[in-house]
């Protein structure tokens, strides 16, 4: 008699925890895609933008590997405009860098790009892969740069995912 | 409290309804719970996200209290949160209108709902999108951004043929972007070429007129050629090709990139040597005077190969 409730719990459970997993991956799509850009900004706003866009990343950065991937598929899967895409893919570029644990700067012969608008600095025969970003010590990060022009391969988000996720940990957990 | 005749009489036994304040009670607290429900889950979905997702396209609300009340009042949370179409920015159900983050913009009379806070700078009408819509964006409800594009397609039925994106729809933020998409028939190998300038130099800051350049490293053009190998019509390092402008509001003035391409086949260069065979081009990061950022490959000196006889794909943004 009282397997039947039992059953319907664990049913009810299971599909709780899977939709809210996919609200999870659904919310965190969202708020990429409505991410203000950090390109073309003043240097006056990069720490209020930093913020903003901190706090976009917030839900995807603490998904797992898998959950995070399919957000980056949703987010890149809406049809917009073509500057509507370079918006997203902006803040994707950003994204990868926040997910993984990325080293600040890289050997030269050991970086691989994946396009995308944006290398600066590093040291001599080094890169800095995780700019425009800069992270401190107790795990938050900020802007500390922003392009203006860009002609090149369109960034392939998914692709530079599969090879960081390869190479590095995720930042948090 | 008071207690008229009236209101006393709901808790009246009757013979239908002999317990009227237990079922009443009851009736309560059903309610209560599932009030607590719907406002958990609303609280535990959406509540961070939907003021997040708010306070970046309605910065001018400075309390989330202020902010929460607006999209109550508005029901911009109707669908989901940060509801993006067209404009890039959220839509408002209630009125069929996108919020700006100056004013908002009725879809449907094709008119902003108020007029310009920043007065008249695109003419005497300023409940117009813009003067001109199909180049001039008004990103966010005050002043205008003009783009144009000039798109072209490769050579029809040729060997390399490439669409632009978007040829007729104008873009929504001031970040302008156009995206090429490069075809090669399958019978054929070699390389594609372009030539890229970049002219950045009619940029000035607000504030003095002084010229601005990107990061103030005082670079106010590039030129360069970049290339990407076709083998088997198969493109690499990839089949996309992107422009983007973006510049700090602080700014005015114009800028423009223009690519110039063409298809090489490998016979072209079985006896070039140097930098005239794209071969030994390094990756665009590595090459001094070009755009530094992919893993093309580049020079920023001609190649013997090279006449300026390709076909163009320009696009150009000036703003004030």
């Amino acid at each position: 008699m009282g397997m039947k409730p039992i059953f319907c719990r664990a049913a009810y459970i299971l599909l709780f925890f899977l939709a809210s997993a996919m609200a999870d991956t659904k919310t965190a799509a969202e708020q990429i895609r409505t991410a203000p850009r950090w390109g073309g900004l003043d240097k006056d706003s990069y720490a209020s933008r930093s913020k903003e866009i901190a706090t976009h990343l917030e839900e995807f950065i603490h998904l797992p590997v898998n959950e995070a991937r399919e957000v980056i598929k949703l987010a890149l899967q809406e049809k917009v405009s073509a500057s509507k895409l370079g918006a997203i893919v902006d803040t994707l570029y950003l994204a990868n860098r926040v997910y993984f644990d990325i080293p600040e700067n890289v050997e030269v012969k050991d970086v691989k790009t994946f396009g995308g608008t944006y290398i600066g600095g590093g040291n001599v025969g080094e890169r800095k892969v995780v700019w425009p970003l800069v992270f401190s010590k107790d795990g938050t990060y900020a802007l500390e740069g922003t392009y203006n022009a860009y002609a090149g391969p369109v960034y392939d988000v998914l692709g530079e995912f599969d090879y960081f996720s390869k190479k590095y940990k995720r930042r948090y957990k | 409290m008071s207690f008229s005749p009236r209101s006393l009489r709901a808790f009246a036994p009757s013979r239908e309804n002999p317990f009227p304040q237990n079922r009443n009670q009851k009736q309560n607290t059903m309610k209560l719970k599932n009030c607590i429900l719907v406002a958990l889950c609303i609280v535990a979905t959406s509540s961070q996200a939907s003021h997040a997702a708010l306070q970046s396209v309605l910065p001018e609300f400075k309390s989330k209290q202020a902010l929460q009340a607006h999209a109550a009042s508005r029901q911009v949370n109707k669908e989901p949160l940060g509801n993006v179409f067209y404009t890039g920015k959220p839509y408002d159900n209630t009125d069929s209108s996108y919020l700006f983050k100056g004013r908002t913009y009725n879809s449907t009379l094709s008119r902003w709902t108020s007029t310009d806070p920043s007065g008249f700078p695109d003419g005497a009408n300023n409940s117009i999108y813009a003067p001109n819509p199909l180049t001039q964006l008004d990103p966010n409800g005050l002043d205008t951004v003009n783009v144009t594009w000039t798109p072209q397609t490769g050579p029809s039925g040729g060997v390399l043929s490439f669409t632009v994106s978007p040829p007729d729809a104008h873009p929504i933020t001031p970040d302008a972007t156009m995206i090429v998409s490069w075809h090669v028939n399958s019978s054929y190998s070699g390389w594609i070429v372009q030539h890229v300038q970049m002219d950045l130099s009619g940029i000035y800051n607000d504030s003095d007129n002084s010229q601005y350049t990107p990061g103030g490293s005082g670079v106010t053009s590039y030129d360069y050629w970049e290339a990407w190998q076709v083998t088997s019509g198969s493109i690499s390092p990839s089949s996309t090709d992107q422009y983007t402008l973006a510049y700090p509001s602080s700014t005015h003035g114009s800028a423009s990139i223009t690519g110039q391409v063409n298809f090489f086949q490998s016979s072209v260069f079985t006896n070039l040597t140097g930098n005239n065979n794209p071969a030994n081009w390094s990756t665009g990061s590595s090459v001094s005077g070009a755009e530094p950022a992919h893993d093309l490959k580049a020079t920023a000196t001609s190649p013997s190969f090279w006449s300026d006889s390709g076909y163009n794909h320009n696009m150009s943004m000036t703003w004030e």
